[in-house]
Protein backbone atom coordinates (compact mmCIF):
# COMPACT_ATOMS: atom_id res chain seq x y z
CA UNK A 1 0.00 0.00 0.00
CA UNK A 2 1.16 4.12 -0.14
CA UNK A 3 3.22 5.33 2.02
CA UNK A 4 0.92 5.15 5.39
CA UNK A 5 2.90 8.38 6.81
CA UNK A 6 2.07 10.42 3.57
CA UNK A 7 -0.31 12.68 1.77
CA UNK A 8 -1.37 14.77 4.91
CA UNK A 9 -2.59 17.89 4.23
CA UNK A 10 0.05 19.08 6.84
CA UNK A 11 3.10 17.97 5.94
CA UNK A 12 4.72 18.47 9.14
CA UNK A 13 2.73 16.12 10.03
CA UNK A 14 3.80 13.37 7.50
CA UNK A 15 7.41 14.27 8.63
CA UNK A 16 6.61 13.50 12.32
CA UNK A 17 4.87 10.28 11.63
CA UNK A 18 7.70 8.98 9.41
CA UNK A 19 9.99 10.09 11.90
CA UNK A 20 8.86 7.92 14.27
CA UNK A 21 8.48 4.86 11.92
CA UNK A 22 12.71 5.73 11.09
CA UNK A 23 13.21 5.82 14.70
CA UNK A 24 11.54 2.29 15.45
CA UNK A 25 13.29 0.76 12.13
CA UNK A 26 16.42 1.96 13.29
CA UNK A 27 15.86 0.30 16.62
CA UNK A 28 14.87 -2.86 14.50
CA UNK A 29 18.39 -2.31 13.30
CA UNK A 30 20.34 -1.73 16.67
CA UNK A 31 18.67 -4.96 17.98
CA UNK A 32 19.59 -7.16 15.26
CA UNK A 33 23.50 -6.03 15.07
CA UNK A 34 22.32 -7.10 19.51
CA UNK A 35 21.21 -10.62 18.31
CA UNK A 36 24.25 -11.43 15.95
CA UNK A 37 26.57 -9.68 18.20
CA UNK A 38 25.60 -11.78 20.92
CA UNK A 39 25.43 -15.17 19.28
CA UNK A 40 28.57 -14.43 16.99
CA UNK A 41 30.36 -14.01 21.29
CA UNK A 42 28.48 -17.72 21.74
CA UNK A 43 29.75 -19.01 18.88
CA UNK A 44 32.98 -18.34 18.72
CA UNK A 45 33.99 -17.89 22.69
CA UNK A 46 34.22 -14.06 22.39
CA UNK A 47 33.58 -12.97 26.15
CA UNK A 48 34.92 -9.23 25.33
CA UNK A 49 32.25 -9.24 22.56
CA UNK A 50 29.45 -10.36 25.09
CA UNK A 51 30.70 -7.67 27.38
CA UNK A 52 30.25 -5.26 24.62
CA UNK A 53 26.59 -6.50 23.90
CA UNK A 54 25.29 -5.68 27.43
CA UNK A 55 27.14 -2.61 27.51
CA UNK A 56 25.18 -1.23 24.00
CA UNK A 57 21.90 -2.45 25.72
CA UNK A 58 21.62 1.28 26.96
CA UNK A 59 21.29 2.52 23.49
CA UNK A 60 18.29 0.26 23.21
CA UNK A 61 16.78 1.67 26.25
CA UNK A 62 17.60 5.67 24.81
CA UNK A 63 15.85 5.09 21.66
CA UNK A 64 12.59 3.30 23.85
CA UNK A 65 12.64 6.49 25.66
CA UNK A 66 13.02 8.45 22.32
CA UNK A 67 9.68 6.96 20.47
CA UNK A 68 7.85 6.96 23.42
CA UNK A 69 8.55 10.92 23.50
CA UNK A 70 7.88 11.11 19.88
CA UNK A 71 4.52 9.27 20.25
CA UNK A 72 3.44 11.01 23.57
CA UNK A 73 3.32 14.31 21.45
CA UNK A 74 2.40 13.34 18.14
CA UNK A 75 -0.97 11.51 19.93
CA UNK A 76 -1.07 15.21 22.09
CA UNK A 77 -0.56 17.35 19.12
CA UNK A 78 -2.01 15.80 16.45
CA UNK A 79 -4.68 13.66 17.78
CA UNK A 80 -4.70 10.93 15.26
CA UNK A 81 -7.25 8.86 13.60
CA UNK A 82 -8.06 6.11 11.52
CA UNK A 83 -5.16 4.41 9.82
CA UNK A 84 -2.65 7.04 11.77
CA UNK A 85 -3.81 6.22 15.07
CA UNK A 86 -3.36 2.94 14.31
CA UNK A 87 0.37 3.44 13.13
CA UNK A 88 1.07 5.29 16.19
CA UNK A 89 -0.89 2.59 18.20
CA UNK A 90 0.88 -0.09 16.61
CA UNK A 91 4.52 1.41 16.60
CA UNK A 92 4.31 2.24 20.14
CA UNK A 93 3.73 -1.83 20.75
CA UNK A 94 6.53 -2.65 18.18
CA UNK A 95 8.94 -0.58 20.17
CA UNK A 96 7.90 -2.88 23.15
CA UNK A 97 8.80 -5.88 21.08
CA UNK A 98 12.04 -4.79 19.77
CA UNK A 99 13.08 -3.79 23.63
CA UNK A 100 11.89 -7.18 24.08
CA UNK A 101 14.56 -8.12 21.41
CA UNK A 102 17.18 -6.32 22.84
CA UNK A 103 16.56 -7.93 26.10
CA UNK A 104 16.82 -11.26 25.21
CA UNK A 105 20.37 -10.42 23.06
CA UNK A 106 21.35 -9.40 26.27
CA UNK A 107 20.20 -13.01 27.80
CA UNK A 108 22.38 -14.92 25.41
CA UNK A 109 25.24 -12.55 25.68
CA UNK A 110 25.11 -13.60 30.04
CA UNK A 111 25.47 -17.11 29.01
CA UNK A 112 28.12 -16.17 27.07
CA UNK A 113 29.54 -14.76 30.10
CA UNK A 114 28.27 -17.02 32.24
CA UNK A 115 30.24 -20.29 30.00
CA UNK A 116 33.36 -18.64 29.98
CA UNK A 117 33.83 -16.84 32.98
CA UNK A 118 32.65 -19.58 35.62
CA UNK A 119 35.06 -22.35 34.23
CA UNK A 120 32.27 -24.36 31.79
CA UNK A 121 34.23 -24.74 28.60
CA UNK A 122 33.25 -23.32 25.49
CA UNK A 123 30.10 -25.53 23.42
CA UNK A 124 31.53 -27.91 20.57
CA UNK A 125 30.39 -26.47 16.90
CA UNK A 126 28.12 -30.28 17.27
CA UNK A 127 26.23 -28.03 20.06
CA UNK A 128 26.20 -25.21 18.47
CA UNK A 129 24.53 -26.15 15.13
CA UNK A 130 20.64 -25.30 16.80
CA UNK A 131 21.76 -22.04 17.94
CA UNK A 132 22.88 -21.13 14.57
CA UNK A 133 20.23 -22.57 13.07
CA UNK A 134 17.66 -20.92 15.27
CA UNK A 135 19.33 -17.27 15.31
CA UNK A 136 19.17 -17.77 11.16
CA UNK A 137 15.43 -18.05 11.81
CA UNK A 138 14.81 -15.73 14.16
CA UNK A 139 16.35 -13.05 12.91
CA UNK A 140 15.09 -13.81 9.27
CA UNK A 141 11.94 -13.37 10.68
CA UNK A 142 12.39 -10.36 12.64
CA UNK A 143 14.02 -8.78 9.32
CA UNK A 144 11.22 -9.29 7.41
CA UNK A 145 8.39 -8.05 9.89
CA UNK A 146 10.72 -5.13 9.83
CA UNK A 147 10.84 -5.14 6.44
CA UNK A 148 6.47 -5.45 6.05
CA UNK A 149 6.47 -2.70 8.62
CA UNK A 150 8.56 -0.33 6.27
CA UNK A 151 6.25 -1.11 3.45
CA UNK A 152 2.88 -1.98 5.68
CA UNK A 153 3.43 -5.60 3.51
CA UNK A 154 0.52 -7.54 4.71
CA UNK A 155 1.98 -10.16 2.17
CA UNK A 156 5.40 -10.23 4.07
CA UNK A 157 3.36 -11.02 7.64
CA UNK A 158 1.67 -13.47 6.82
CA UNK A 159 5.40 -15.18 5.61
CA UNK A 160 6.35 -13.96 8.66
CA UNK A 161 3.36 -16.05 10.78
CA UNK A 162 4.22 -19.00 8.76
CA UNK A 163 7.94 -18.93 9.76
CA UNK A 164 7.11 -18.38 12.93
CA UNK A 165 5.19 -21.76 12.89
CA UNK A 166 8.91 -23.00 11.23
CA UNK A 167 10.40 -21.52 14.60
CA UNK A 168 8.44 -23.50 17.06
CA UNK A 169 9.24 -26.83 15.30
CA UNK A 170 12.85 -26.01 15.18
CA UNK A 171 12.86 -25.01 18.78
CA UNK A 172 11.37 -28.43 19.99
CA UNK A 173 13.26 -30.71 18.23
CA UNK A 174 16.86 -28.74 19.17
CA UNK A 175 15.65 -29.24 22.77
CA UNK A 176 15.56 -32.83 22.45
CA UNK A 177 18.58 -33.15 20.51
CA UNK A 178 20.25 -31.53 23.29
CA UNK A 179 19.13 -33.51 26.17
CA UNK A 180 20.78 -36.39 24.25
CA UNK A 181 23.92 -34.39 24.79
CA UNK A 182 23.29 -34.66 28.75
CA UNK A 183 22.76 -38.11 28.93
CA UNK A 184 25.17 -38.91 27.06
CA UNK A 185 27.60 -36.66 29.27
CA UNK A 186 26.06 -35.54 32.24
CA UNK A 187 29.25 -33.55 32.74
CA UNK A 188 27.45 -31.13 29.98
CA UNK A 189 24.50 -30.36 31.76
CA UNK A 190 25.67 -26.57 33.07
CA UNK A 191 26.80 -26.24 28.98
CA UNK A 192 23.42 -27.58 27.49
CA UNK A 193 21.61 -25.27 30.40
CA UNK A 194 23.17 -22.14 29.18
CA UNK A 195 22.23 -23.40 25.42
CA UNK A 196 18.81 -23.92 26.67
CA UNK A 197 18.75 -20.41 28.08
CA UNK A 198 20.25 -18.96 24.50
CA UNK A 199 18.11 -20.51 22.61
CA UNK A 200 14.81 -20.18 24.56
CA UNK A 201 16.05 -16.26 24.14
CA UNK A 202 16.17 -17.46 20.28
CA UNK A 203 12.86 -18.13 20.17
CA UNK A 204 11.62 -15.17 22.01
CA UNK A 205 12.99 -12.97 19.34
CA UNK A 206 11.62 -14.72 16.22
CA UNK A 207 8.23 -14.40 18.50
CA UNK A 208 8.76 -10.55 18.54
CA UNK A 209 9.18 -10.65 14.42
CA UNK A 210 5.72 -12.19 14.51
CA UNK A 211 4.54 -9.73 17.15
CA UNK A 212 5.10 -7.09 14.75
CA UNK A 213 3.97 -9.02 11.76
CA UNK A 214 0.62 -8.87 13.94
CA UNK A 215 0.86 -5.25 14.42
CA UNK A 216 1.45 -4.85 10.69
CA UNK A 217 -2.41 -6.40 9.98
CA UNK A 218 -3.48 -4.21 12.40
CA UNK A 219 -2.51 -0.97 10.56
CA UNK A 220 -3.53 -2.05 7.30
CA UNK A 221 -6.49 -3.75 7.90
CA UNK A 222 -7.38 -2.45 11.26
CA UNK A 223 -8.08 -5.90 12.57
CA UNK A 224 -6.65 -6.72 16.06
CA UNK A 225 -5.07 -10.29 15.40
CA UNK A 226 -3.16 -10.78 18.23
CA UNK A 227 -3.59 -14.20 20.24
CA UNK A 228 -5.22 -16.02 17.41
CA UNK A 229 -4.04 -19.55 15.93
CA UNK A 230 -1.47 -19.01 13.47
CA UNK A 231 -2.28 -21.18 10.61
CA UNK A 232 -5.77 -20.13 10.75
CA UNK A 233 -4.79 -16.77 10.39
CA UNK A 234 -3.26 -17.19 7.44
CA UNK A 235 -5.77 -18.72 5.86
CA UNK A 236 -8.02 -15.83 6.77
CA UNK A 237 -5.88 -13.01 5.73
CA UNK A 238 -4.52 -15.28 2.55
CA UNK A 239 -8.71 -15.58 1.18
CA UNK A 240 -9.66 -12.15 1.94
CA UNK A 241 -6.12 -10.75 0.00
CA UNK A 242 -6.81 -9.72 -3.47
CA UNK A 243 -5.40 -11.57 -6.29
CA UNK A 244 -2.42 -10.13 -8.12
CA UNK B 1 30.41 -17.17 11.37
CA UNK B 2 29.99 -13.74 10.20
CA UNK B 3 27.42 -12.79 13.06
CA UNK B 4 27.58 -9.31 12.72
CA UNK B 5 25.54 -9.28 9.32
CA UNK B 6 25.44 -5.85 7.24
CA UNK B 7 22.37 -3.58 7.86
CA UNK B 8 19.20 -4.91 6.41
CA UNK B 9 17.72 -2.71 4.06
CA UNK B 10 14.01 -2.40 5.61
CA UNK B 11 11.55 -1.30 2.71
CA UNK B 12 13.41 -3.20 0.02
CA UNK B 13 10.12 -4.02 -1.58
CA UNK B 14 9.52 -7.73 -3.10
CA UNK B 15 8.06 -6.97 -6.40
CA UNK B 16 4.43 -8.31 -6.86
CA UNK B 17 4.28 -8.19 -2.86
CA UNK B 18 0.01 -7.80 -2.05
CA UNK B 19 -0.14 -5.00 -0.47
CA UNK B 20 -3.57 -3.98 -0.71
CA UNK B 21 -6.15 -3.44 2.19
CA UNK B 22 -9.75 -4.62 2.30
CA UNK B 23 -10.52 -1.72 4.50
CA UNK B 24 -10.22 1.08 2.74
CA UNK B 25 -11.73 0.85 -0.89
CA UNK B 26 -10.57 3.46 -3.87
CA UNK B 27 -12.29 6.88 -3.68
CA UNK B 28 -14.57 6.26 -6.36
CA UNK B 29 -18.21 5.86 -5.19
CA UNK B 30 -21.35 3.67 -5.74
CA UNK B 31 -23.21 3.52 -2.44
CA UNK B 32 -23.12 4.02 0.92
CA UNK B 33 -20.79 2.32 2.70
CA UNK B 34 -22.35 0.73 6.23
CA UNK B 35 -25.63 0.19 7.74
CA UNK B 36 -27.85 3.43 7.30
CA UNK B 37 -30.84 1.99 9.35
CA UNK B 38 -31.44 2.27 12.96
CA UNK B 39 -32.86 -0.30 14.96
CA UNK B 40 -35.19 2.23 16.76
CA UNK B 41 -35.58 4.54 14.18
CA UNK B 42 -37.63 8.11 14.63
CA UNK B 43 -36.70 9.63 11.09
CA UNK B 44 -36.35 7.62 8.33
CA UNK B 45 -35.07 9.06 5.37
CA UNK B 46 -34.90 7.47 1.85
CA UNK B 47 -33.24 8.26 -1.39
CA UNK B 48 -33.40 11.72 -1.08
CA UNK B 49 -32.02 14.39 -3.73
CA UNK B 50 -32.22 17.77 -3.23
CA UNK B 51 -31.66 20.15 -6.44
CA UNK B 52 -30.76 24.17 -5.85
CA UNK B 53 -32.29 25.69 -8.82
CA UNK B 54 -31.43 21.85 -10.73
CA UNK B 55 -28.00 21.89 -9.31
CA UNK B 56 -28.12 18.90 -7.50
CA UNK B 57 -26.42 19.16 -3.84
CA UNK B 58 -28.03 16.34 -2.17
CA UNK B 59 -27.38 12.52 -3.98
CA UNK B 60 -29.86 9.46 -3.36
CA UNK B 61 -28.93 9.71 0.28
CA UNK B 62 -30.36 7.40 2.93
CA UNK B 63 -30.40 7.79 6.92
CA UNK B 64 -32.21 6.21 9.82
CA UNK B 65 -31.64 8.54 12.95
CA UNK B 66 -32.81 6.62 15.92
CA UNK B 67 -34.19 7.03 19.12
CA UNK B 68 -32.24 8.82 22.01
CA UNK B 69 -29.63 8.53 19.20
CA UNK B 70 -26.98 11.36 18.41
CA UNK B 71 -26.16 11.16 14.70
CA UNK B 72 -23.26 13.41 13.44
CA UNK B 73 -22.59 14.61 9.84
CA UNK B 74 -19.69 14.86 8.78
CA UNK B 75 -17.46 16.46 5.94
CA UNK B 76 -15.74 19.45 3.85
CA UNK B 77 -17.44 22.27 2.90
CA UNK B 78 -20.33 22.40 -0.12
CA UNK B 79 -20.88 18.44 1.04
CA UNK B 80 -24.41 18.61 1.50
CA UNK B 81 -24.42 17.65 5.44
CA UNK B 82 -26.35 21.05 6.51
CA UNK B 83 -28.45 20.38 3.24
CA UNK B 84 -29.30 17.38 4.22
CA UNK B 85 -29.74 18.40 8.17
CA UNK B 86 -32.48 20.88 7.25
CA UNK B 87 -34.13 18.83 4.78
CA UNK B 88 -35.03 17.13 8.22
CA UNK B 89 -37.73 19.54 9.63
CA UNK B 90 -38.11 21.35 5.76
CA UNK B 91 -36.41 23.98 6.46
CA UNK B 92 -34.88 23.98 2.68
CA UNK B 93 -39.17 24.82 1.86
CA UNK B 94 -38.05 28.25 2.29
CA UNK B 95 -34.79 28.35 -0.07
CA UNK B 96 -36.47 29.64 -3.50
CA UNK B 97 -35.34 27.14 -6.67
CA UNK B 98 -34.57 24.26 -3.56
CA UNK B 99 -36.58 20.77 -4.75
CA UNK B 100 -36.67 18.02 -2.36
CA UNK B 101 -37.34 14.55 -3.55
CA UNK B 102 -37.78 10.75 -1.67
CA UNK B 103 -39.03 10.08 1.72
CA UNK B 104 -38.30 11.35 5.31
CA UNK B 105 -40.57 10.12 7.75
CA UNK B 106 -41.03 11.24 11.28
CA UNK B 107 -42.40 8.20 13.43
CA UNK B 108 -43.63 6.91 9.90
CA UNK B 109 -45.22 9.85 8.32
CA UNK B 110 -43.98 11.64 5.48
CA UNK B 111 -42.80 14.91 6.91
CA UNK B 112 -43.24 16.19 3.01
CA UNK B 113 -46.74 15.20 3.19
CA UNK B 114 -48.68 18.24 1.37
CA UNK B 115 -51.01 18.33 3.84
CA UNK B 116 -48.84 18.67 6.33
CA UNK B 117 -48.63 22.12 8.73
CA UNK B 118 -44.82 22.87 8.67
CA UNK B 119 -45.05 24.97 11.99
CA UNK B 120 -46.14 21.99 14.49
CA UNK B 121 -43.36 19.70 12.34
CA UNK B 122 -40.72 22.27 13.23
CA UNK B 123 -41.73 22.79 16.80
CA UNK B 124 -41.50 18.87 16.64
CA UNK B 125 -38.26 18.88 14.89
CA UNK B 126 -36.72 21.54 16.44
CA UNK B 127 -32.99 23.59 15.20
CA UNK B 128 -30.44 25.24 16.87
CA UNK B 129 -28.06 27.16 14.53
CA UNK B 130 -24.20 27.62 14.43
CA UNK B 131 -24.89 31.51 15.57
CA UNK B 132 -26.47 31.92 18.59
CA UNK B 133 -29.42 34.03 17.71
CA UNK B 134 -31.68 34.80 20.53
CA UNK B 135 -34.90 37.25 20.06
CA UNK B 136 -34.73 40.61 20.90
CA UNK B 137 -36.44 40.25 23.86
CA UNK B 138 -35.67 38.58 27.54
CA UNK B 139 -34.42 35.79 28.39
CA UNK B 140 -37.89 34.68 29.96
CA UNK B 141 -39.79 36.02 26.58
CA UNK B 142 -36.97 33.67 24.59
CA UNK B 143 -37.99 30.94 26.17
CA UNK B 144 -41.81 31.49 26.85
CA UNK B 145 -42.69 32.53 23.01
CA UNK B 146 -42.65 28.79 21.63
CA UNK B 147 -44.61 27.64 24.28
CA UNK B 148 -47.16 30.53 23.96
CA UNK B 149 -47.98 30.46 20.23
CA UNK B 150 -48.18 27.07 20.43
CA UNK B 151 -50.32 27.34 23.34
CA UNK B 152 -48.89 24.73 25.41
CA UNK B 153 -49.43 26.10 28.95
CA UNK B 154 -53.02 27.93 29.60
CA UNK B 155 -51.84 29.44 32.68
CA UNK B 156 -49.06 32.22 33.98
CA UNK B 157 -47.79 29.54 36.74
CA UNK B 158 -47.57 26.54 34.23
CA UNK B 159 -45.78 28.56 31.80
CA UNK B 160 -43.15 30.01 34.79
CA UNK B 161 -42.67 26.27 35.14
CA UNK B 162 -42.05 25.32 31.68
CA UNK B 163 -39.56 28.36 31.12
CA UNK B 164 -37.77 26.97 34.20
CA UNK B 165 -38.06 23.62 32.92
CA UNK B 166 -36.47 24.68 29.71
CA UNK B 167 -33.52 26.24 30.88
CA UNK B 168 -32.93 23.71 33.31
CA UNK B 169 -32.42 21.29 30.96
CA UNK B 170 -30.64 23.29 28.77
CA UNK B 171 -28.28 23.88 31.78
CA UNK B 172 -28.42 27.73 31.81
CA UNK B 173 -30.97 27.94 34.99
CA UNK B 174 -28.69 28.28 37.83
CA UNK B 175 -26.57 31.53 35.56
CA UNK B 176 -29.69 32.83 34.06
CA UNK B 177 -32.62 32.58 36.91
CA UNK B 178 -31.77 36.20 38.31
CA UNK B 179 -31.63 38.07 34.99
CA UNK B 180 -34.74 36.54 33.38
CA UNK B 181 -35.74 39.86 32.51
CA UNK B 182 -32.91 41.41 30.92
CA UNK B 183 -32.16 40.71 27.19
CA UNK B 184 -31.16 37.50 26.07
CA UNK B 185 -28.28 39.23 23.31
CA UNK B 186 -27.02 40.22 26.90
CA UNK B 187 -25.90 37.07 27.54
CA UNK B 188 -22.24 35.35 26.65
CA UNK B 189 -22.10 33.31 23.43
CA UNK B 190 -22.70 29.73 24.95
CA UNK B 191 -25.00 30.76 27.22
CA UNK B 192 -27.12 32.23 24.19
CA UNK B 193 -26.75 28.85 22.59
CA UNK B 194 -27.97 27.24 25.13
CA UNK B 195 -31.07 30.25 25.12
CA UNK B 196 -31.15 29.02 22.00
CA UNK B 197 -30.84 24.99 23.31
CA UNK B 198 -34.09 25.88 26.16
CA UNK B 199 -36.36 27.80 23.43
CA UNK B 200 -36.57 24.88 20.93
CA UNK B 201 -36.77 22.25 24.48
CA UNK B 202 -39.43 24.74 25.38
CA UNK B 203 -41.80 23.47 22.53
CA UNK B 204 -41.55 19.38 23.03
CA UNK B 205 -39.33 18.34 20.49
CA UNK B 206 -39.03 14.63 19.80
CA UNK B 207 -35.77 15.70 17.32
CA UNK B 208 -33.18 18.03 17.59
CA UNK B 209 -31.24 19.34 14.55
CA UNK B 210 -28.06 21.13 15.34
CA UNK B 211 -26.03 22.97 12.89
CA UNK B 212 -22.70 23.40 13.92
CA UNK B 213 -24.13 24.44 17.35
CA UNK B 214 -20.35 25.14 18.62
CA UNK B 215 -18.52 26.40 15.55
CA UNK B 216 -18.84 29.96 17.01
CA UNK B 217 -18.18 29.06 20.40
CA UNK B 218 -15.01 28.92 22.65
CA UNK B 219 -13.69 25.58 23.88
CA UNK B 220 -15.40 25.66 27.31
CA UNK B 221 -18.37 27.03 25.99
CA UNK B 222 -18.17 24.38 23.60
CA UNK B 223 -17.62 21.47 26.46
CA UNK B 224 -20.86 22.80 28.02
CA UNK B 225 -22.57 22.51 25.22
CA UNK B 226 -21.00 19.05 24.69
CA UNK B 227 -21.90 17.85 28.34
CA UNK B 228 -25.52 19.02 27.57
CA UNK B 229 -25.99 17.22 23.96
CA UNK B 230 -24.96 14.14 26.21
CA UNK B 231 -27.67 14.48 28.81
CA UNK B 232 -30.08 15.51 26.19
CA UNK B 233 -30.21 12.56 24.37
CA UNK B 234 -31.55 10.90 26.99
CA UNK B 235 -34.93 12.50 26.15
CA UNK B 236 -34.48 13.92 22.66
CA UNK B 237 -33.23 12.32 19.31
CA UNK B 238 -30.34 14.34 17.63
CA UNK B 239 -28.51 15.22 14.63
CA UNK B 240 -25.80 17.45 14.50
CA UNK B 241 -23.62 18.83 11.52
CA UNK B 242 -20.06 19.85 12.76
CA UNK B 243 -17.06 20.77 11.07
CA UNK B 244 -15.36 19.59 14.10
CA UNK B 245 -14.26 15.73 13.57
CA UNK B 246 -13.50 15.87 17.36
CA UNK B 247 -16.59 17.04 18.51
CA UNK B 248 -18.44 14.07 16.37
CA UNK B 249 -16.32 11.50 17.94
CA UNK B 250 -16.57 13.30 21.06
CA UNK B 251 -20.75 13.41 21.16
CA UNK B 252 -22.41 11.40 18.37
CA UNK B 253 -23.18 7.56 18.77
CA UNK B 254 -23.00 6.85 14.61
CA UNK B 255 -21.51 9.47 12.28
CA UNK B 256 -22.51 9.96 8.69
CA UNK B 257 -19.52 11.20 6.28
CA UNK B 258 -21.05 13.19 3.26
CA UNK B 259 -19.11 13.93 -0.35
CA UNK B 260 -19.85 15.93 -3.08
CA UNK B 261 -23.85 15.31 -2.12
CA UNK B 262 -22.88 11.33 -1.40
CA UNK B 263 -23.34 9.79 1.82
CA UNK B 264 -20.33 8.04 1.86
CA UNK B 265 -20.01 5.98 4.77
CA UNK B 266 -22.10 5.75 8.29
CA UNK B 267 -21.03 3.56 10.84
CA UNK B 268 -20.81 3.59 14.40
CA UNK B 269 -18.57 6.54 15.50
CA UNK B 270 -15.78 4.65 16.70
CA UNK B 271 -15.46 2.38 13.77
CA UNK B 272 -15.75 5.70 11.09
CA UNK B 273 -12.91 7.09 13.73
CA UNK B 274 -10.56 4.12 14.35
CA UNK B 275 -11.20 1.60 11.16
CA UNK B 276 -13.02 3.50 7.85
CA UNK B 277 -13.76 2.01 5.01
CA UNK B 278 -14.30 4.04 2.27
CA UNK B 279 -10.73 5.71 1.53
CA UNK B 280 -12.82 9.10 1.10
CA UNK B 281 -13.75 8.75 4.70
CA UNK B 282 -9.86 7.66 5.82
CA UNK B 283 -8.58 10.86 3.92
CA UNK B 284 -11.03 13.19 5.73
CA UNK B 285 -10.97 11.93 9.32
CA UNK B 286 -6.66 11.74 8.89
CA UNK B 287 -6.43 15.23 7.55
CA UNK B 288 -5.87 14.04 3.67
CA UNK B 289 -8.76 15.72 1.97
CA UNK B 290 -7.49 18.18 -0.35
Amino acid sequence: MSDVTAGHIVRSYDEELAALRTLVLDMGVLVLEQTSAAVGALSQGEIEQARRVLDRERKVAYLVLDADDMIFNLIAKRQPAAIDLRLVLALSKVVAHLERVGSRAGRIAWSVVNLLERGNQQPSAKILHHVTRLHQLATEMLQRSLDALANTDVDAALEVFADNIVLDQEIDAAMRHLMTFVLEDPALVGQVLELVLAMRALSCIGDQGGNIAEQIVFIAKGKDVRYQNREILIDALRQRAPSH
Amino acid sequence: MNTLAAQPNFGARAPGAITATDLVEDSSFTETIGDFTSPNARMVCRDVDVYYSGKQAIKNVSLDIGKNEVVSMIGPSGCGKSTFLRCLNRMNDTIPGCKVSGRIELDGTDIYDKKRDVVPLRAKIGMVFQKPNPFPKSVYENVAFGPRIHGLTNSKAALDELVEQSLRKAGLWDEAKDRLDQPGTGLSGGQQQRLCIARTIAVSPEVILMDEPCSALDPIATAVIEELINELRKNYTIAIVTHSMQQAARVSHRTAYFHLGDLIEVGETNQIFTSPKHKLTEDYVTGRFG
